[in-house]
């Protein structure tokens, strides 16, 4: 049976349960906002992990779930808790039942799309950089500094630099502009990531286990995400095929990572260098689905089945 | 060089840099996470070239990646002095930046035991569920482990022995355990599962815990990146010694 957690009317969780539903697969989904009328108990015997979830009224065996897809979101958040006090007795309940999820998805020796220390790697940009620069993508030119001297020198290296979290924490990418360098003091207080921009053709590739599902962005801003605040109108998405070379090196990547889905973010040069960005370890895919028609649900459906 | 990176409050890291030191691993500089939260200078770069560090601390002391040939690393956080300056609502960005900014240069470096993890910057951390489920798979005796939604969130890291058990404490460094030389030795079959259970969880230095059962025997209690380095004694000082020359 195949186990889907999170918010159902979230579109990466509804476009799987749908798929899911299309092909006749064996499924349950749990709704974290129904958390309450919930219940899980996890054991740990010799080596061995089970125990029973119960949702509403029914009880499934862990042992029986082969396949896990997880798109939880902070449960502290949820909006059933958002009148509970600190110490109330349903956020306890809500934290408790959530930690203990968390900890069987992660022993189960179940399929888990994807597992938190795969997941992990992309809590820090600069790190999962040098784990992508050894398995042969180039990465952008990048200083992490709190020294505000050494940034003029490498904006006049690059022409043109970004900066951006280092962590995984969501941040808007913008251009270092002359005004930024009146207020360049501020970063004495936390080390900053500063990046070359680089020029070219930003492409989204989807990796589910051995399939590649390419797209090209294309937009004149900075961080394609908000292209219609920064440059007024949307990107523009169309699926691309790769070569078989960059395909290839694509589910590498995502393989060394751990992960059986991802979403790999490379920007392809004038010159056709090929820089990779960052690995998303919890792809909201549907955006590019939504535009460019590629069955990236139909196929993490089907990695599921396979258990 | 050689660097231990530990809390000034670590005895086990003091120890293990003042044993170092005095055994001849040179050169040795002790470098407290409190002394990294008021570096003057960070510099690190990544890019066609490779990794590269750079920094400078409070004292005047300068360290570079390219001179840097081991690290017994033990950082635990980075450190609460430096988010003691952040206001309210920028603490937790604040506070991600910073332990995702260490955990890129510690990754970077050569010759560091422990790897940093994204699951702890001095190796990973095993929850009690996970630690138990590896532990029996690498052949060590484990008690039955419960979690529902009433367990308290800090019973996932406390000791799994039960109240009043006595704990022998034991360190793995790759293929050997090192434990107390006063105590009776444990049995070559609970060192190997040891060794075993460091192995799946990836860390080659790890303190793990068990505790006397009276069905089982030694039973395991709990494991730890943050290895009581003590318990080793000197025997672990020489092989820490051997790891770092034998990593340059």
């Amino acid at each position: 049976m195949i186990f889907l957690c999170g918010i159902p009317s979230e579109t990466p969780l509804r476009l799987i349960a749908n798929r899911l539903e299309a092909e006749g697969a064996n499924f349950v989904t749990f709704n974290q906002r129904e958390f309450a009328d919930c219940d899980i108990v996890l054991d740990v015997v010799a080596g061995h992990a089970a125990g029973h979830l119960r949702i509403h009224e029914t009880v499934y065996p862990l042992e029986e779930f082969t396949a896990i897809y997880c798109r939880l979101m902070d449960d502290r958040c949820l909006p059933e808790l958002e009148n509970e006090p600190a110490e109330a007795s349903l956020r306890l309940q809500c934290r408790g039942f959530h930690e203990t999820l968390t900890r069987w998805m992660e022993i189960a020796p179940a399929l888990l799309i994807n597992r938190a220390a795969a997941v992990a790697t992309n809590m820090s940009k600069p790190y999962q950089a040098q784990l992508i620069r050894e398995h042969g993508f180039l990465v952008p030119e990048t200083l992490v500094t709190n020294d505000p001297a050494l940034v003029p020198d490498f904006r006049a290296r690059h022409k043109q630099i970004v900066y951006k979290s280092i962590s995984s924490m969501r941040s808007i990418v913008h251009t270092l502009e002359d005004d930024d360098l009146l207020r360049l003091d501020h970063i004495r207080w936390c080390p900053t990531q500063f990046q070359a921009f680089i020029e070219g053709t930003n492409l989204r590739v989807h990796v589910v286990e051995d399939e590649v599902y390419a797209c090209a962005v294309d937009t004149e801003a900075t961080d394609y995400r908000y292209a219609a605040q920064q440059c007024g109108k949307p990107a523009a998405l169309r699926q691309v095929d790769l070569s078989e070379e960059l395909a290839t090196k694509c589910v590498e990547l995502s393989r060394a990572l751990g992960l059986t889905f991802s979403g790999i973010d490379l920007k392809v040069t004038p010159e056709d260098e090929v820089f990779c960005f960052e690995v998303n370890p919890s792809p909201a895919y549907t955006y590019y689905e939504c535009n460019t028609g590629q069955a990236i649900s139909k196929a993490v459906a089907h990695r599921l089945m396979k258990g | 060089m050689y660097l231990v990176v530990c809390s000034e409050t670590d005895v086990n890291g003091i120890w293990a840099y003042e044993n170092l030191l005095a055994i001849g691993l040179a050169p040795l500089s002790l470098v407290t996470l409190e002394s990294l939260a008021s570096s003057t200078t960070w510099e690190h770069r990544i890019g066609l070239d490779g990794a590269y560090l750079r920094f400078e601390l409070n004292d005047g002391r300068r360290f570079c990646s390219s001179q840097i040939r081991g690290v017994l690393n033990r950082a635990l956080f980075a450190s609460p002095n430096l988010m003691a300056e952040a206001v309210e609502e920028d603490r937790e960005y604040a506070n991600n930046e910073v332990v995702a900014f260490y955990l890129s240069w510690l990754h970077l470096l050569r010759g560091v035991i422990n790897r940093p993890s994204p699951l702890g910057l001095s190796g990973s951390w095993q929850h009690n569920s996970q630690a138990s489920l590896l532990a029996g798979q690498a052949g060590l005796a484990t008690s039955p482990y419960r979690q529902s939604v009433t367990t308290p969130m800090e019973a996932g890291y406390t000791s799994l022995a039960p109240v009043g058990a006595t704990i022998s404490h034991h360190v793995v460094l790759r293929d050997r355990v090192y434990s107390d030389p006063y105590a009776a030795p444990i049995p070559q079959r609970v060192a190997d599962a040891c060794i075993e259970f460091a192995v799946l969880c990836k860390t080659e230095l790890m303190g793990i815990d068990l505790y006397c059962s009276n069905g089982e025997g030694l039973t395991f209690a709990g494991a730890t990146p943050h290895a009581n380095l003590m318990v080793g004694g000197l025997p672990l000082i020489h092989a820490l010694t051997n790891y770092f020359r034998s990593a340059e």
